[in-house]
């Protein structure tokens, strides 16, 4: 035993915990004992460990036995019991109340949870790099005589360390370049390759990006990994792909990569890394060393670093400056290394950076801003279809009240408290949402998947994420009381004396409110079928307008990816020619729907330099204006073309389309034939115009454009068929393929289909819309069966007596249903200026839409009405046709 | 009989009180039992026996010797009840008439 004087201080915490819980007949003993134990330890063991042992303890001794009553309000637990059981009882009771109060918060909380899951996913892109906050891309927006070009990513190759230098701030830099139409992959074991696949998403970058990027090595030195220019790193999946799911990691193995970037062949694998998440902007399965691409001699020409703009360019910046800081410092770069072209062609070039967390919603490039709209939009509507089943519980129990008067009468007259009927009714509030919150988590559960089919990502429930977690919560603890405190307050407001005595007419004195919302929710009913309407519509206009050229009957095969000689390219295009089938077959260096070939400035030839505007450039065969039917307005087609000549380019001509005729002054399509263009400074005779029509999709513009004469291209070839015996034409076609371009497999498409998926992303927009308009207007009306059920219930004895006197059924129907038609016609009144300015908001992003007609709100509008008539006629009807002696009997 | 019936732990813990005499309480009724049987027993372990002891009637306690050691406060001391005694005689005498009813011959080790 110690002396008095040895006394320590054991730890505070522990010591309230245990003060807290203890009973107060053993905390005397037993804290003796503990701080007893305490201090023999403390000098045997040390401070530290008598202090773990003291706290250890205290949680250990935390038993059943040793615990006394920790919670004091034992009667509002009881209290709670007895509610519950009441609440329970009730909804029991009305089954097909609680059926549609349930059903309906569950469809909303559902839509909740599905929407906050996509939502979190789109919201979580690019964020889980270790640096993604410090990573950003570098754009670049050109003016011309001061009007804006727009944005894009790419840069020069010179701008990699030209920016570095120019700011200190920047950490890491790397450059990347894609790998444009993708590559032939195969695995090379003893020289000897085994099937080749196609891959995509290769990238050239610089060795700082694994860094940057916090690439995760499961193999392979990280540092450097990216040193030899034959050097290749691969993803997990790759690895499994190519090597079988039980290889060994292949470091040191041998892909042979054949492609028309950088070197093509043989490249040693130095690293194995986990796949890239799929939550980001950029898709990364293959990386190669950006000095292999450099090696290319079109690269080392002067003026090269600048002039080839493919690159993109990714920086780091360190922790304590800003992105404002260093946009401030790079902004005017260009300026310093091609100011003077820059002046020349009276044009501006401005550098400006976007964090990488951006880029997927929030992007700057032209062309992709507004994605976040999108996201803006699901919200609103996860909020409305959940409002919507509030509202429902709200009016339903307001409904309701007037039944439970005198239940209410009765506690008050026993004495209860107002408080006391409000908790009543907030604990069935509470049941109810919490019954409701089961099923709609079951209901997101199954929901989850086709959603992810639809944007072909994979989804499923995950209880443990943060957000659902929070959103289950409120809707569990929160909903009740959003949901139950006006019914709540409504009820414990009733007189004591009018409720015993049975005036029906408490709950109906309410009613504008409860008309209020039913009036909301079918405007948001309207709305939303309005949308669906008009994105499907939008949808088919596009698919259906005509694009200028032939798109049924064409058959798109993807031209090889490696090197073929002239020779292969003949005999399949003859061997392919020869084909009963076939009508005509034309290669060219891009199909509609693809893109173009090359971007760039153009002016009319005499005019000034100053008036140079982009162009865009695509290089066509012979065969290829008649195989896709183009009109021509004036001149000729490439169908007499001179094959030797210095520059086959400018011998053939352009052929311009009627955009190009309008943007650059060339007058009339017969005028503009005798008119010379200047394209990126060569000249070029004018041989032709062709009508208007839509290389891209819908959602842009027909731009200036231009085909240029190549005698043949391997890129994309276009088989018109005549659409007889079309799936053995096809199979002989991929024969011819097989045969003649080995290790390559055919990739084929029909042009209409490779056209309209550019509209996936409209196409994946309407199907999640639709589903929530179907869940907003069931939730809807739910609601309303459930108002109108219920009033009928409660007028049935009006209904019996109106029957007796000889109203006709069709009379009682319409008396009935009256009141709920007017209060929809009030909700379409207000739905269709809103529905006018939110499909103008939508429209905005086409540039050939269609027009907003009264069609567009009249067939929204009918069939709600239509919905909500068969809604409230079914229940009307059944009571309507109801024997009168039933509810008559009664009293 | 249910209620009475005598746990192993339980019979430890009762008899080291009685090995303790009169200075049984909380800490050296831990140590004691460490010390004899080597097994570590936790507080609350040797609590929740000492209360369902307590709940048959086998031990009585009473505070007494508060030191500065443990903070001021007071020692419960244990003492074993007659009832208890009576409790760990019957437990010893049904053993005993167990181990006597063993033929010898099967306690040889084969």
């Amino acid at each position: 035993m110690k002396g008095a004087s040895q006394n320590y201080i054991p730890p505070k915490y522990a010591k309230r915990f245990l003060k807290w819980y203890c009973k107060p007949d053993l905390y005397e003993d037993i804290s003796g004992d503990i701080e007893e134990d305490f201090n023999q330890r403390y000098t045997s063991h040390g401070s530290r460990s008598a202090r773990v042992k003291y706290t250890l303890d205290v949680i250990r001794f935390f038993r059943p036995f040793a615990v006394r009553k920790l919670f004091k309000t034992q009667i509002n637990i009881s209290m709670f019991s007895i509610n519950s059981r009441i609440a329970l009882r009730n909804l029991g009771k009305h089954k097909l109340y609680s059926f549609i109060n349930i059903s309906g918060l569950a469809l909303g909380i559902a839509a909740c949870l599905v929407i906050a899951h996509y939502v979190a996913f789109q919201l979580s892109f690019d964020t889980s790099f270790q640096h993604s906050d410090k990573l950003y891309r570098v754009h670049m927006t050109r003016h011309q005589s001061g009007v804006n070009q727009g944005t894009d990513p790419n840069v020069g190759f010179g701008l990699g360390p030209a920016i570095t230098e120019a700011a200190p701030e920047i950490e890491k830099a790397s450059l990347i370049h894609f790998y444009y139409d993708g590559a032939i992959v195969s695995k090379v074991k003893d020289s000897i390759a085994s099937t080749p696949f196609q891959e995509t998403d290769l990238i050239f970058v610089e060795p700082a990006f694994i860094d940057m990027f916090s690439l995760e090595f499961l193999s392979g030195n990280p540092k450097t990994a990216l040193d030899n220019p034959n050097s290749v790193i691969i993803t997990e999946s790759i690895w499994r792909k190519y090597f079988g799911e039980n290889a060994s990691l292949p470091l040191g193995e041998i892909l042979n990569i054949d492609g028309s970037w950088g070197e093509r062949g043989a490249f040693t694998i130095s690293g194995v890394i986990a796949d890239f998440p799929d939550n980001s902007h950029l898709a990364v399965d293959i990386l190669l060393p950006m000095s292999n691409l450099m090696k290319d001699s079109q690269y080392k020409s002067d003026g090269a670093a600048w002039g080839w703009s493919n690159f993109e360019l990714y920086v780091q910046l360190i922790p304590q400056t800003t992105e404002g800081l260093v946009e401030e410092k790079v902004s005017g770069l260009m300026q310093k290394y091609v100011g003077e072209e820059m002046e020349q062609n009276s044009e501006e070039r401005v550098l400006s950076l976007q964090s990488i967390q951006d880029l997927h919603l929030r992007s700057d490039v032209t062309g992709e801003e507004g994605a976040m709209n999108s996201i803006y939009f699901l919200v609103l509507i996860g909020a409305f279809i959940l409002v919507i089943a509030w509202i429902n519980f709200i009016n339903l129990s307001t409904a309701k009240a007037a039944e439970r008067s005198r239940e209410v009468g009765v506690k008050k007259a026993m004495g209860a408290l107002k408080k006391q009927i409000i908790q009543q009714f907030l604990t069935e509030s509470f049941w109810l949402n919490l019954f409701a919150t089961i099923l709609g988590v079951f209901v997101a559960f199954l929901l989850l998947p086709k959603m992810g089919n639809i944007i072909g990502e994979e989804f499923k429930l995950d209880l443990t994420n943060q957000v659902t977690l929070i959103l289950i919560g409120s809707m569990i603890f929160i909903g009740p009381l959003l949901a139950g405190i006006y019914p709540a307050f409504v009820m414990s407001a009733f007189k004591t004396t009018d409720s015993l005595k049975g005036n029906k007419n408490l709950g109906t004195s309410k009613v504008p409110l409860r008309k209020v919302l039913v009036v909301f929710q079918f405007v948001i009913s309207t709305l939303m079928i309005a949308g669906t309407y008009v994105v499907s519509e939008q949808l088919d206009y596009m698919r259906n307008q005509s694009t200028g050229f032939e798109m049924e009957k064409i058959l798109i095969v993807q031209g090889p990816r490696t090197r073929v000689q002239f020779e292969s390219f003949q005999k399949f295009r003859n061997e392919t020619s020869a084909l009963a089938a076939v009508e005509s077959f034309a290669s060219s260096r891009s199909i509609p729907g693809a893109g173009y070939n090359w971007g760039t400035e153009m002016y009319k030839f005499g005019a000034d330099k100053s008036s140079r505007k982009s162009v865009s450039v695509t290089w066509v065969d012979s065969e290829f204006i008649p195989t896709y039917e183009l009109e021509m307005i004036a001149g000729r087609d490439f169908s007499d073309p001179i094959n030797e000549a210095e520059d086959v380019n400018v011998a053939n001509g352009a052929i311009i389309n009627e955009a190009t005729l309008e943007a650059y002054n060339l007058g009339t399509p017969e005028e503009a034939l005798g008119e010379k263009l200047v394209i990126s400074g060569t000249t070029m005779p004018i041989r032709g115009v062709t009508k208007d029509h839509n290389w891209k999709s819908l959602h842009s513009k027909i731009t200036p454009s231009v085909f240029m004469y190549t005698v043949a291209s391997k890129d994309y070839f276009s088989i018109k068929l005549n659409m007889q015996n079309t799936e053995e034409t096809i199979s002989a076609i991929s024969g011819f393929y097989a045969e003649n371009f080995p290790g390559n497999p055919i990739e084929y498409h029909f042009m209409n289909d490779f056209f309209n998926e550019q509209y996936k992303a409209d196409r994946e927009f309407g199907q999640i819309f639709n589903s929530f308009a179907v869940f907003a207007i069931v939730a809807a009306c739910l609601g309303l069966f459930g108002l109108t059920a219920f009033s009928m219930l409660q007028k049935a004895k009006e209904i019996g007596i109106r029957k007796v006197l000889g109203a006709k059924m069709s009379h009682i129907t319409y008396l009935f249903s009256k009141n709920y038609l007017v209060l929809i016609l009030v909700a379409n009144g207000l739905a269709i200026p809103l529905s006018y300015f939110s499909i103008e908001y939508w429209l905005q992003d086409f540039a050939y839409k269609i027009p907003i007609t009264a069609k567009l709100f009249i067939i929204p509008v009918v069939l709600l009405m239509f919905i909500a008539l068969i809604t409230i006629t079914f229940q009307t009807i059944k009571v309507a046709r109801s024997n009168p002696i039933k509810s008559l009997r009664a009293e | 009989m249910k209620g009475t019936y005598l746990g192993e732990f339980q019979e430890i813990v009762l008899l080291t009180i009685l090995v303790l005499d009169e200075n049984a309480y909380g800490i050296t009724i831990q140590d004691e039992i460490a010390k004899r049987t080597g097994r570590e027993v936790s507080r609350g372990a040797l609590h929740t026996a000492l209360t369902r002891l307590n709940e048959k009637g086998f031990i009585s306690s009473e505070y007494g010797g508060a030191t500065a050691e443990r903070g001021g406060r007071r020692k419960r001391y244990y003492q074993v009840t007659n009832l208890g005694k009576n409790a760990l005689q019957e437990a010893k005498s049904v053993r005993d008439d167990l181990w006597n009813s063993v033929p010898k011959v099967t306690l040889q080790r084969s």
